[in-house]
């Protein structure tokens, strides 16, 4: 079998740092990117802004706490989508097996293009170093962009991943396999991708701190305990991983559409969670149309003021892509909720989806409504989202929106970001 | 968040936009949204906006830090990042409608 040559790569604070670009004056200042929201967060500090304890997630009160100099910039998303793509096609002009993993991480499979890529500037040869290629890389990203990145270099993503993650900012970490056994020993559990807080917690109980416990901890027991995921721990403990990288064109279906927003406001108003549920239904239902996919189970996604957060699912006998069902069935979920608390996120989720099908509609009233849609559809895409709406989104919320982690720059997981 | 937009805003932001205005902890641009004349050089395929009229003053361009392209509907929008003096202008190109837009303002120090 072919050692793979991976890179993952990790741009730094890329938010800030792209602000930066955008205005170089903010440039070696501590910034930070914050929503438009009124609930909002701090979304990216720079690395100046992170030396004073300004950290993601912190509100903006703590955050000038932390640090009274810090410069505030309201996220520009149009942006960051923009400098994403590029990059993702500075990534492709060096090899097609490009995974992107978020809208600024991704996973380069170079194995092929080692010892045939000849980067200009560099001297004859030095394309067969995976380092020199990796190099290349960040030189062609400082350039184009101004911004830095951290580069891992491994046999495979989760390691490629580890190395990334070892140098901050502007790294470049290549992990040999003779290293890794090392490097894992004392690293803690969670600082491997896919183990979060709740399976760190579980993990404790059974004494298992480091990844060194975890890979010598009795694999049955893992397996007893977590089924499929006790196998798959206990590879990740060792620093095994056979996942692929996945370039756009062999991505699997996608099995989910969902939008959800933190609301300017808790609430416990039915009227008020209906509006939003309707826009977001509405957001949902044109993705779906645009990737040509129907679903039958519509999920409530609901967060109380204490953070509680739960969802609860209903199918129905019919495949729909339509805002207007998706919403019925969700306010149809909300009514069989008895609400404890205020509400401060609303999500809608569509599942159990089927791509390129259709049931022709039977009946005047279907296919009334389809004609509609279909002519609301062409009217938004040559004006612009939401220029014709149904009547109930009067009282939409004009909320931009912050980059979901599932963000990618293609299919349906593509969202695009007007001018704030 | 809203924005005041005003056609008479001061552009150092004497109103500051809600939530933030009561906090101090107020984001550093400023919106304005207004059609603006600019004068521009068209060259080799790339559009470079060389001044700005706008407040009855013309701002003449030092820098195009970045530009990045939008869409609204099925046109497409040009947006610059540009420096002028000690400003920093968000400026927007509809290539559908051929019109420019000042979308903010911020401080170039």
């Amino acid at each position: 079998m072919i050692r793979r040559t991976i890179f993952h790569i990790d741009i730094n604070a890329f938010f800030a740092s792209v602000e930066q670009t955008a205005n170089p004056s903010l440039k070696g200042k501590p910034i930070a990117t914050i929503g438009r929201a009124k609930r909002t967060v701090v979304t990216a500090p720079s690395y100046e802004a992170r030396r004073s304890g300004v950290k993601t997630g912190m509100n903006v009160w703590e955050a000038k706490k932390a640090c009274p100099s810090l410069i505030l910039v309201v996220s520009k998303n149009s942006l960051y989508v923009d400098v994403s793509k590029k990059l993702v096609k500075l990534y492709e002009s060096v090899t097609p097996l490009v995974e992107v993993f978020s809208i600024d991480e991704a996973f380069l499979d170079v194995t092929e293009v080692l010892g045939r890529y000849q980067p200009e500037a560099l001297p004859p040869g030095a394309g067969n170093s995976p380092e020199a290629l990796a190099r290349e890389i960040k030189r062609r990203i400082r350039n184009q962009f101004d911004i830095t990145c951290s580069v891992g270099i491994a046999s495979n993503k989760l390691l490629a991943k580890l190395g990334s993650e070892l140098q901050k900012p502007d790294g470049l970490v290549h992990l040999r396999p003779d290293q890794v056994p090392q490097v894992l020993e004392n690293l803690p559990v969670d600082e491997l991708c896919g183990i979060g807080r709740r399976l760190k917690q579980d993990l404790a109980n059974l004494g298992i701190y480091t990844c060194g416990q975890l890979a010598r901890y009795p694999v049955e027991i893992l397996k007893r305990r977590y089924g499929v995921r006790g196998i798959w721990l206990h590879d990740m403990a060792n620093g095994v991983d056979n996942s692929e990288v996945i370039p756009p064109w062999s991505l699997p279906a996608d099995k989910s559409v969902g939008h959800s927003m933190t609301l300017p406001e808790d609430i416990n108003d039915r009227e008020r969670i209906c509006w939003y549920i309707s826009q977001l239904s509405e957001q949902v239902a044109r993705r779906m149309r645009r990737g040509h996919y129907q679903g039958k189970t519509v999920s409530l996604i609901l967060r109380y003021s204490d953070f509680e957060t739960f969802s609860k699912d209903h199918t129905i006998k019919k495949f729909i892509d339509s805002g207007y069902r998706i919403a019925q069935v969700a306010i149809h979920t909300l009514d069989t909720i008895k609400l404890k608390q205020a509400i401060r996120l609303v999500g809608v989720s569509v599942s159990n989806l089927i791509q390129g099908t259709y049931q022709l509609p039977l009946f005047e009233r279907e296919k009334k409504e389809r004609a509609v849609t279909e002519t609301m559809d062409r009217i938004n895409d040559k004006w612009g989202e939401l220029t014709l709406h149904p009547a109930v989104l009067l009282h939409r919320h004009p909320h931009k929106g912050v980059i979901a982690p599932a963000w990618r720059p293609h299919g349906i997981k593509y969202i695009t970001y007007p001018n704030n | 968040m809203q924005y005041i937009i005003a056609e008479d805003i001061d552009v150092r932001g004497l109103k500051l936009p809600s939530p933030f205005q009561d906090s101090g902890l107020f984001p550093m641009a400023t919106r304005i949204n207004q059609i603006v004349s600019v004068g521009a050089i068209f060259e080799k395929g790339k559009i470079k906006p060389a001044w700005i009229k706008w407040n009855g003053r013309v701002f003449k361009i030092d820098q195009i830090p970045y530009r990045w392209l939008t869409n609204e509907g099925a046109a497409e929008i040009i947006n610059f990042s540009v420096v002028s003096g000690a400003n920093l202008f968000h400026l927007t190109y509809n290539l559908r409608n051929q019109q420019w837009t000042l979308m903010e303002v911020e401080d170039y120090i």
